[in-house]
């Protein structure tokens, strides 16, 4: 559809681009009262970016209003300031899996079948469970006045929970996503997680030195290195790239966009640059960062495939799967790597270090007690705090496994010299 | 319009209610004086709720307007597949339809972007011409029409017709490897010309910056701390107009029950969405029912929740016209519109006048929640030494527990304003403005950290 409209806006400009997003969403929730509503999105939007006289501007709307969307992209690229756009030709496409048919399929009967298995198992005396399950089902179209001209289709399922003990008020949220239907390994993934999580009993503090070994488990790694993402991305990596700190040589950190069927996995960018696997990270040591069009374009370094132009946010940089790769330490031999230390399931949402700086200080609440390699029990109260970059060079051990999260594939981390304090 | 969402509302049974939302807005960022984004949108939103008798409710949110009709036959399909065990009943209101669109005065579509461009590069140029130690600066014009159609198939009926216009402005000030910034911004309901001229504030944002350049850190510790009307109208709206919202279903929020003391004598509370000239003033909320005033403390006691139809059935309450949805698409849910914290007595030279050494907070430039924690960023401090404010400070977070930061509230004064900046409740998601309200405010002993840098 976008194809035809960037061709007969052509002859106006110098360059243009294009993306819409087709989705729908189905989601439903279920709690203590069952099952309580079942709600759809249904979206087209498109986005356009009009390179003309010498000026670059884009507007984002409905799909439906395509006409007026081109039109205030035009008026734009009149009230920008001076900008290149260099869009790429068409060139082969790799091979990924961004779709799952029976993830498609899913209808609100199913989700409430799923949702309510997941219920079953985690709803017990002195919990209250909250249970939901969704899918997305659509399409993403690039195209530019080169002649590139794509459409993928995509799909997305996820499940999770939220489950709150009464007697220690703790709320417990865990949650998958992935581009194919969650199934019964799903569910027990889920259910695994959240009677780890509050399974052990509540201890009083005062047990702790001033700082620890720590045992971040995959999920509070995502949270963790937060700042080397900021530091990797755009504007930024190209000021700082110079100025990396030494990380652990057992780093090693891949933007993969091209690992089959997770959230983010897809063939090309919004801005037409194919999609590439870029090692961020290798050995400890920062090798690449990752660019969009317009800043490619405009510093003459080549794009990295890591544009979004979706519907009315401002085009910008973003990375795709991030995959941390694994250590050679077996999952059962990490507590002993830690010794007398910390457990980190998981960092309190919106918990993540100061991006700029790196310093960071965070409430913990799935933080547990780790004695002779054996985790005794859970603090309540705990933050946590440090520098993530002399952290990641304090590196004890990396976890054999990774766990999928998201789009996020990462081991375990044993660090050592995590500052850490009860409230 | 209207006969089309008839239609639609009529196509099937049970509760139905359709709710259309067409946004126009335009959007300049200047960074320094080069721009970095001058856009405009043209945004449509529609959602359409049914709630079939003995079920739940079915949601179908759409952008393509066309698509009303097929989204209620589709919302009511998904409220037939689920049942919940209690039923979900609805508090009743009054039907109400109302016309307010009204055609706009200075409408903001009709001018040229460029002109507005031409604008923020006028303001942009005094702010950064002010001093040469401003090294940095983010400056923002914004405007936006938004027109509201709704219908239910009680009767209830809105057409809503209005605009606001926004100003931001970022500076960051540079000198001997020292660097701090000020940040100010203005939300005024109207079109073009509605914010009048406002050179002096984007001055004053540059100044802000460089007199803090050289202005002495706080030394850490324990401080008797007065809040100016902006930063109180912050405080009160996190830490506890967002306990007195009741939560719709599930477990993603706590809330103070009625009952609960959660602060001193002199701490009232209440949201009205009626006060005359907000900008987030409202006749009916997205459900439809008329808004009112809402008490939620009184004398430091939790005297009522914020709700909307759903909630108010279940906890036995009147409806307070509190459903609003923070976008387009979305769903409402009880939130605030314009939050206040009641005036007190007397002026605030006297509410300083017994401090002999104490901090004074003009506005905030950050509220960060991390679990319990909550961390006041300053936007300006000033000592109070022996009841007069004396020099400019810098200033670390203020750190507190957020439950139990008002019941070291001490004194409220008497000298109310309603806040013209960009405020908006901390919630995951979209974020639906707020306008808060409040005279100043003294509290007791609060934390004040080291600085760093």
């Amino acid at each position: 559809m976008i194809g035809p409209l960037l061709i007969d806006l052509a002859p106006r400009v110098t360059h243009a681009d294009a993306a819409r997003v087709l989705d729908d969403t189905l989601s439903v929730t279920v709690d203590g009262d069952g099952p309580a509503g079942a709600t759809a999105d249904e979206s087209d939007t498109l986005q356009v970016r009009i390179a003309a006289a010498g000026r670059v501007g884009w507007a984002g709307g409905a799909t439906a209003a395509a006409a007026d969307v081109i039109r205030a992209a035009l008026r734009s690229a009149e009230s920008s300031d001076a900008a290149v756009l260099l869009p790429p030709a068409p060139a082969p496409l790799p091979t990924v899996v961004t779709r799952s048919p029976a993830a498609s399929s899913l209808s609100a009967r199913d989700l409430l079948g799923l949702a309510g298995g997941l219920m079953d198992r985690l709803q017990r005396r002195g919990r209250r469970v909250e249970v939901w399950a969704e899918r997305s089902a659509g399409s993403v179209e690039v195209a530019n006045t080169r002649g590139v001209s794509v459409s993928y289709e995509v799909t997305l399922a996820g499940i999770g929970a939220a489950v709150r003990d009464d007697r220690t008020r703790a709320l417990c949220r865990v949650h998958l996503a992935q581009v194919g239907a969650p199934g019964l390994s799903e569910v027990e993934s889920i259910v695994r997680e959240t009677e780890f999580r509050l399974g052990f009993p509540v201890l009083e503090d005062g047990r702790l030195g001033p700082a620890a070994r720590v045992w971040f488990r995959p999920r509070a790694v995502r949270a963790l290195v937060a700042p080397l993402l900021a530091r990797l991305a755009g504007q930024t990596w190209i000021e700082g790239r110079h100025q990396w700190p030494t990380l652990d040589r057992r780093l090693t950190l891949i933007d993969d966009p091209l690992a089959d069927g997770r959230p983010a996995s897809r063939p090309i960018s919004d801005d037409g640059v194919v999609a590439r696997r870029v090692t961020l990270i290798e050995a400890g040591v920062a090798r690449a960062g990752i660019l969009d069009l317009r800043l490619a374009s405009s510093t003459r370094l080549p794009a990295t495939g890591h544009g979004q132009q979706r519907g009315y946010a401002a085009p910008k940089v973003g990375f795709s799967n991030l995959v941390m790769l694994p250590g050679p330490t077996p999952v059962d031999q990490l507590a002993a790597e830690v010794g007398d230390g910390l457990l980190v399931a998981d960092l309190a949402p919106g918990s993540a270090p100061n991006p700029a700086a790196g310093v960071f200080r965070v409430e913990a609440p799935w933080t547990y007690l780790v004695e002779k390699g054996q985790v005794v029990g859970r603090l309540d109260g705990a933050v946590l705090s440090g520098d993530v970059f002399a952290l990641l060079n304090r590196v004890v051990a990396v976890g054999a496994e990774q766990d999928w999260i998201g789009s996020w594939r990462l081991p375990s981390l044993v660090l050592d010299g995590v500052v850490v304090a009860v409230r | 319009m209207r006969e089309a969402l008839s239609r639609a509302v009529a196509a099937t049974t049970g509760y139905v209610e359709v709710r259309l939302r067409r946004r126009w807005s335009t959007a300049v960022v200047f960074r320094k004086q080069r721009v970095e984004v001058a856009t405009e949108y043209h945004a449509f939103g529609g959602v359409a709720r049914c709630l079939v008798p003995g079920h739940g409710w079915g949601a179908v949110a759409f952008t393509d307007p066309d698509r009303a009709v097929a989204a209620v036959h589709r919302a009511h399909e998904l409220s037939l597949e689920t049942r919940p065990d209690r039923p979900i009943m609805l508090a009743p209101i009054p039907i109400r339809q109302m016309e307010q669109a009204d055609q706009l005065i200075g409408d903001p579509r009709l001018v040229p972007l460029s002109e507005k461009r031409e604008l923020l590069g006028a303001l942009t140029g005094d702010l950064t011409g002010q001093d040469r130690r401003v090294v940095d600066s983010r400056t923002s014009y914004g405007d936006t029409v938004l027109e509201t159609w709704l219908l239910t198939s009680e009767g209830s009926w809105l057409h809503d017709l209005r605009c606001e216009s926004t100003l931001g402005a970022l500076a960051v000030a540079g000198e001997d490897g020292a660097q701090e910034r000020a940040l100010e911004s203005l939300v005024v309901p109207g079109g073009w010309g509605a914010l009048g001229n406002r050179s002096g504030l984007f001055r004053q944002v540059a100044e802000r910056a460089v007199s803090r350049l050289h202005a002495p850190p706080v030394r850490a510790g324990r401080y008797p701390v007065v809040f100016d009307p902006r930063a109180t109208g912050a405080l009160t709206l996190q830490g506890v107009v967002n306990f007195c919202r009741a939560p719709a279903r599930g477990l993603e929020r706590e809330i103070f029950p009625l009952g609960t003391r959660v602060g001193p004598e002199c701490l009232s509370v209440g949201d009205d969405p009626t006060a005359p000239g907000l900008r987030t003033s409202l006749a009916l909320d997205d459900e439809g029912t008329p808004t009112s005033q809402a008490m939620l403390v009184q004398n430091g006691v939790v005297v009522g929740h914020l709700h909307t139809r759903e909630t108010a059935a279940r906890a036995g309450a009147g409806p307070t016209g509190h459903a609003l949805a923070p976008t387009l698409r979305s769903i409402p849910a009880a939130r605030p519109a314009n939050s206040y914290l009641v005036k007190g007595q007397g002026d605030f030279e006297s509410l300083i006048a017994d401090v002999p050494s104490g901090i004074y907070v003009a506005d905030v430039l950050g509220l960060a929640i991390d679990g319990r924690q909550l961390s006041i960023t300053p936007a300006v401090t000033r000592v109070i030494r022996d009841g007069q404010l004396a020099e400019t400070v810098r200033c670390a977070p203020i750190t507190c527990d957020l439950f139990s930061l008002f019941g070291r509230l001490d004194r409220v004064a008497g000298d109310f304003t309603w806040d013209p900046s960009a405020a908006g409740l901390h919630e995951a998601g979209p974020i639906r403005p707020v306008t808060t309200g409040a005279p100043h405010t003294r509290f007791l002993d609060l934390d004040v950290g080291p600085l760093y840098g």
